[in-house]
């Protein structure tokens, strides 16, 4: 079974909630997580891979823009329409509170410096979201 | 305009209906034709798609087509008015006009995508 751990963006508080999932997430020094804050990686569109856990499951991250209830259920018509169910591909949504900032994060302009202020910011907010993205991800596995 | 009207979905949304992909109909190639409401994703929703579609291992019975490089500003500020306005009588002619206006860009696209449907490629 693949599981997809949607956000606003796949690159933020989606991709901690996967490698807490995963039990993969050491420390709060999200900076060290692969494609952390990578816009390229997500201007791509697609879902990442972040790693498979104990029963074998595929875990990704995938973000679906501003309106994530509309990205969820996208996903779950295209999944009825290719013969697919919750069974093959299972979908937790993410969400908190600032995931609507951290999408704006995104879009600073690289030559006004939105890399470094989108990375620095996204690490002040994420810590102080972490125990809800653990809340959501703790959900999910009860 | 009233040939338009008859078109399903057409002007006829609801904000409910984004994000709701809805059969048309099928081609002469037996492919099945849905339609998606993106709102203002971009074309990075058609890469959503297709990923997910790569995931599970069928890539290659998706082809999504991006329709919004060939709607032009009188669509775009019609539809706007008359669905998400509620303003009907507004905003309904002023996409009609622009949907006479962009009717031979679209068909180009149509074209395009069926020639794309042969070699089952995604069209960008």
């Amino acid at each position: 079974m693949k599981i997809v751990f949607l956000g606003t963006t796949g690159v933020q508080h989606s991709l901690i909630a996967a490698h807490i999932y995963l039990g993969q997430l050491g420390s709060e020094d999200f900076r060290s997580l692969e494609y952390f804050c990578d816009l390229s990686k997500e201007s791509s569109g697609f879902p990442i891979f972040i790693g498979d856990d104990a029963r074998g499951n595929q875990v990704y991250s995938l973000g679906v823009g501003k309106d994530l209830q509309m990205g969820q259920k996208t996903i779950e018509n295209l999944l009825t329409i290719l013969g697919f169910s919750s069974q093959d591909l299972m979908l937790r949504p993410v969400s908190i509170k600032a995931e609507r900032l951290l999408a704006c994060l995104g879009k600073i302009p690289r030559y006004l410096g939105g890399t470094k202020i989108n990375l620095f910011f996204s690490i002040i907010i994420l810590r102080q979201e972490l125990a809800a993205i653990k809340e959501n991800v703790e959900q999910f596995c009860n | 305009m009233s040939e338009m009207m008859k078109i399903p979905y057409f002007d006829k949304t609801t904000n409910a209906d984004f994000g709701s992909i809805r059969l048309m109909g099928i081609d002469e190639y037996h492919n099945e034709i849905y339609v998606l409401g993106k709102k203002n994703l971009g074309k990075r929703y058609g890469n959503i798609l297709m990923g997910i579609a790569e995931i599970l291992g069928v890539k290659e019975e998706l082809l999504t087509v991006d329709c919004m490089s060939r709607v032009n500003w009188s669509m775009k500020i019609g539809g706007f008015t008359s669905r998400r306005m509620g303003w009907v009588s507004l905003g309904r002619p002023v996409l009609g006009k622009g949907t006479e206006a962009a009717f031979l860009d679209l068909v180009n696209l149509v074209e395009i995508t069926r020639m794309k449907v042969m070699k089952k490629v995604q069209v960008r």
